[in-house]
């Protein structure tokens, strides 16, 4: 069998917690609580520390920052400006606002970084019920990167279509277990629930 | 069913789906990128607390922080070659926002 390192991203889950209820799996033989930052929000942004565990830098460095707790920003200058402008208003407010700009074509836009990785990480959703099952149809896991075995095939493997642990589909076991044959794989689950 | 419960049940959850994984690969290394509050440790709730955590089957001294995850990876790997790419995200505006994103 070829060695391969197949790394999990658990977005949130807590050390104490994991430890607190003897998750054996999640905590595997050497384990450890490890220093996270924050930056520009008030407690420690997924946007900002994803992309420093793939660069290895700080936000100021990978310039991938969460202003205003916003993981994405208005392609359009003028509406970044009033998207300033309406940051302390409700968040149901501010999405009504923006309804009308994105019926008329304007787009959201996810920060990038060109600094060195050999990460690329997408998100999606494990654990979650109905509600999130419906918004994109593809809860669950994943994503991952790669790796040198995969280089003048894919250089890339997006999971976008895996389901969680409850209701992983055949379709979904099959591109695990491919990503599973591959040298590092990068998933990432979330645990953090809006509960 | 209480919050605890709730976020318990995740939890078991996923420590199932990776033990599956964990039986099926020859190494694996859990990262997390901060944690969540809960009243029974942090006196408030529905807040990502400091407590990220590291995991590995390799029997080797840990990361000390999450900037030091992508050099303790690359040291490890058999072929030190490195394919840069960027470190964006592609996720989309929906699945974002469900994250809590908005």
């Amino acid at each position: 069998m070829v060695e391969n390192i197949v790394v999990i991203a658990l977005d949130a889950a807590d050390y104490a917690l994991a430890r607190e209820w003897d998750c054996e799996n999640i905590l595997l033989e050497t384990h450890g609580e490890i220093e996270t930052f924050t930056y520009g929000t008030e407690t420690p942004s997924t946007l900002e520390v994803w992309p420093s565990v793939a660069t290895g830098l700080h936000p100021e460095d990978h310039r991938i920052i969460n202003e205003n707790e916003a993981a994405q920003s208005w392609g359009n200058p003028v509406l970044r400006m009033g998207s300033k402008v309406t940051q302390y208003l409700p968040t149901t407010v501010r999405s009504t606002l923006g309804k009308p700009f994105h019926r008329a074509g304007q787009k959201k836009q996810f920060q990038q970084t060109d600094a060195p990785t050999y990460l690329k990480m997408d998100m999606y959703f494990l654990g979650q019920e109905s509600r999130q099952h419906r918004t994109f149809q593809k809860p669950g896991i994943l994503c991952f990167v790669p790796m040198k075995r995969l280089q003048g095939r894919n250089s890339r493997v997006n999971c976008s279509s895996f389901w969680g642990a409850r209701s992983v589909g055949r379709h979904g076991w099959r591109k695990l277990m491919f990503l599973l044959s591959v040298f590092i794989a990068i998933f990432l689950i979330s645990l953090g629930m809006p509960i | 069913m209480t919050r605890e419960e709730r976020l318990r049940s995740v939890y078991e959850q996923v420590d199932e789906m990776l033990g599956w994984i964990r039986s099926s690969v020859d190494h694996l290394v859990i990262i997390s990128d901060h944690g969540m509050q809960v009243s029974w440790i942090d006196n408030k709730t529905g807040k990502h607390s400091m407590r990220a955590l590291f995991a590995t089957t390799i029997d080797d001294q840990i990361p000390k922080s999450v900037f030091d995850v992508k050099d303790w990876l690359e040291d490890r790997k058999p072929n030190k070659t490195v394919k840069n790419e960027d470190a964006g995200f592609d996720t989309t505006a929906e699945q974002l926002e469900a994250l809590g994103y908005k």
